[in-house]
């Protein structure tokens, strides 16, 4: 797979601001997926007949389909939270097709499914920093659970933020790259 | 008689297209009415907490003007004390993460911000992010699509 750092950028700018709730990450996570096992079937579907010079169009406007779909009927399943995160989910799922499908849809699972889980730990520590708990969709809205008692007297909502966003993000990347660092050491020593 | 490849995959691609806008049309059709009944609670529910006075929401209404940007737009029934006016629904993006908020206007006065739609505690909207300056863009454009929306009535 050829590294496109562009792209790899790209994709994570949306995830900033989904990223601040829990049930955010809760349902990028799930378009992710979504997208995932229905562009393998559409790619399925597509292959056997359409010419291979314009296949690569094709796929992308099923992709397109795909997504208008999915926000379609989570309209109809958190209608609330669609209207704040639709745009969002546009640019994150358009991103990662570009990421994708820049190379093939093959390399799909290697780009962007390490991306759910992180999503998902990322947006939980963000809220229970932030907002001192978690938050999941329903259809009109959030349901919040306090979790950190107390926290209003005590919060630091800063890492609810874009700023703290990054700040997190710039942890974390240190985090594994000192990881990454100490198992390459240990595995010279053996 | 052979069939030409590229013809029969022609037509192949078009019954896809013809398919998949069919799908949307007919999920569309029926999805839409739960979408907009679950706005419709959200938005009543932040209307009856704010200091606008008792208001029931009405119809919906197009603002074509507004475009693509995810905007939901509702009148208010009209009673014997205060005529009818806009609810516009939209989603607000603050320094942390996007939310969906409501405003009233009422093209006699000025537009104002009622709260952020589907939260449960009744916390304000700058707990979630969203300052003045962000809320005060807003009313500016919604001052001027309900402009536009007179012109085009």
């Amino acid at each position: 797979m050829k590294k496109r750092t562009q792209f790899f950028l790209f994709a994570l700018c949306p995830l900033i601001p989904l990223s601040s709730r829990f049930a955010y990450g809760l349902v990028i996570s799930i378009a992710l997926f979504w997208l995932y096992f229905f562009a393998i079937l559409m790619r399925k579907l597509v292959k056997p007949f359409v010419p291979e010079k314009v296949r690569f169009w094709i796929e992308l406007a099923c992709l397109g389909f795909i997504t208008t779909l999915f926000i379609t009927i989570l309209k109809a399943i958190y209608p609330v939270l669609v209207i704040s995160c639709e745009f969002y989910i546009y640019l994150a799922i358009f991103s990662c097709m570009l990421q994708g499908i820049g190379d093939s849809l093959a390399s799909y699972p290697q780009t962007v499914f390490p991306l759910i889980p992180f999503i998902l730990a990322f947006s939980a520590v963000r809220e229970l920093f932030g907002f001192g708990g978690l938050s999941f969709p329903s259809y009109t809205g959030f349901i919040e659970i306090p979790i950190l008692p107390q926290f209003p007297y005590y919060s630091v909502r800063f890492w609810g933020t874009t700023g703290g966003a990054l700040i997190l993000l710039g942890g974390i990347c240190w985090f594994c790259n000192y990881l990454g660092h100490k198992l390459s050491l240990s595995e010279g020593k053996f | 008689m052979t069939t030409d490849p590229y013809r029969k995959g022609f037509i192949y691609t078009f019954a896809l297209f013809i398919i998949c806008f069919a799908i949307l049309g007919i999920s569309y059709h029926f999805l839409n009415p739960y979408a907009e009944k679950g706005i419709r609670i959200s938005t009543q529910a932040v209307l009856n907490k704010s200091d606008t006075g008792w208001l029931q929401l009405a119809d919906r209404v197009r603002i074509k003007s507004a475009g693509v940007s995810y905007i939901t737009v509702f009148r208010t029934e009209e009673t014997e004390i205060s005529r009818s006016k806009l609810v516009f629904v939209v989603p607000i993006t603050g320094n942390a993460g996007p939310y969906t908020g409501v405003f009233l206007c009422d093209p006699a006065e000025k537009t104002h911000f009622c709260g952020l739609a589907g939260i449960q505690e009744n916390n304000s909207a700058e707990y979630y992010g969203i300052t003045n300056t962000i809320i005060q863009f807003w009313i500016h454009k919604i001052d001027v699509l309900a402009q536009q929306y007179g012109d085009e009535k």
